[in-house]
């Protein structure tokens, strides 16, 4: 018989186990992680949006002026949330405690507001608040629906496992289960993934 | 920006002790009114959260948002109520009472508008303003200890100035701005049901 999701969402699993201490080193290494991708996905993701409207002078002159944006409910609050969810899996899949993971959402967030984004736009109040907070409450249930797919123990279970919380794939990096070779000739770059599960 | 300044400093000194989250969801009642005539009702959903610290057992100051959507006539309105205020948790029973103040953009959608409001082909506009509010509420605990809430809340927005957008791709752009000056407000009923999150 299947568990049901409250039999589940209880149990440890190996990838989040909460932590209280964390080193200063390790702090800056998730949450560097983060941040590196937050670039890496601005500038390429918004390429042409930096280019229309970006520049130095908003980078350095938008932290200060935060205001209400005008954006459309679709970003503020789906894509936001959906932003503010992987930030906080990322955090959980560290072994940050659900406190404390939405505490790095928050900094991840603001990160971004003030020191990213900026390049096009000033902080908005809206986003400041939503994608860590959203983004959390999210979060909490992306991973409780994930481990409830893992339970399940078949290969679409883990699937959806992995889709609901991409970070549950971490352990098997460490244990050598996914494996990446580039692919390299004149006409083609690339690379094959093989990925046991 | 002084108050967000408060409170991240709440959160990065406190984080481990009195910080909370609730979150939930409900319907709302609202009347759209203009120079003091209501002139249309609607209702729709709300989604809340309030992003808490607790000073003692009674006393405790929040930041929350409270995203109203509303259908009225052809047009779909929402709200983002982004507030600070102070709650109260009763000490002797479960209720508490919470008092807010903040602003709240107001976006009204126009796709099934008439050509005459769409002002310099926009195609929604956005209000924004002060909103004021009061609420009451009981917390309760369910057999495996998850807190859960249910609340009543009154809200006033007051909207003052009126911006008509449209999006260039993905950027909103401003096609006309102005001051309203028909006393344009918004008084809501919202019922909600949630949880305790942390």
């Amino acid at each position: 018989m299947r568990p049901t999701l409250a039999d589940t969402v209880e149990q440890p699993t190996d990838i989040n186990i909460d932590r209280v201490k964390f080193s200063k080193k390790e702090n800056l290494i998730n949450f560097g992680a983060v941040y590196g991708a937050q670039w890496i996905y601005y500038l390429a993701g918004q390429k042409s949006i930096i280019e229309d409207h970006g520049s130095l002078k908003n980078w350095y002159g938008h932290p200060l002026r935060p205001h209400f944006d005008k954006d459309s409910f679709d970003f503020n609050l789906f894509k936001h949330s959906l932003t503010g969810n992987y930030y906080y899996l990322w955090y959980r899949s560290r072994g940050h405690t659900i406190k404390n993971a939405f505490f790095w959402t928050f900094m991840s967030s603001l990160a971004f507001e003030f020191t990213i984004e900026t390049i096009t736009e000033r902080p908005s109040y809206q986003d400041i608040y939503q994608t860590p907070v959203f983004g959390t409450v999210l979060g909490i249930g992306s991973e409780k629906l994930s481990k409830y797919f893992h339970s399940w123990d078949t290969w679409y279970g883990r699937a959806f496992g992995y889709l609901c919380n991409p970070f549950t794939l971490v352990p098997r990096l460490k244990n050598n289960e996914i494996s990446a070779a580039p692919v390299l000739n004149q006409r083609t770059l690339g690379a094959t993934v093989s990925f046991r599960y | 920006m002084k108050i967000l300044i408060l409170f991240f400093l709440f959160i990065e000194i406190s984080h481990a002790k009195g910080l909370y989250l609730m979150a939930g969801g409900g319907i709302n009642a609202s009347t759209y009114n203009t120079n003091g005539e209501a002139t249309q009702l609607g209702g729709g959903i709300n989604l809340k959260t309030d992003l808490g610290y607790f000073f003692d057992d009674h006393w405790s100051l929040e930041w929350s948002s409270s995203v109203k959507f509303n259908r009225v006539e052809r047009f779909t309105f929402w709200d983002t109520l982004m507030t600070i205020g102070p709650r109260y948790q009763f000490g002797d029973n479960p209720y508490y009472l919470r008092a807010f103040f903040g602003r709240a953009p107001t976006v009204i959608y126009l796709d099934d508008a008439p050509e005459v409001i769409r002002q310099n082909n926009s195609s929604r506009i956005q209000l924004n303003g002060l909103v004021y509010g009061l609420a009451v509420g009981e917390n309760m605990k369910s057999k495996k200890d998850l807190v859960w809430f249910y609340e009543f809340a009154l809200s006033y927005q007051e909207l003052d100035d009126q911006t008509g957008l449209r999006n260039d791709g993905d950027v909103p752009v401003v096609v006309y701005e102005r001051i309203n000056d028909e006393h344009f407000h918004i008084v809501s009923l919202l019922a909600t049901i949630g949880v305790r999150v942390f």
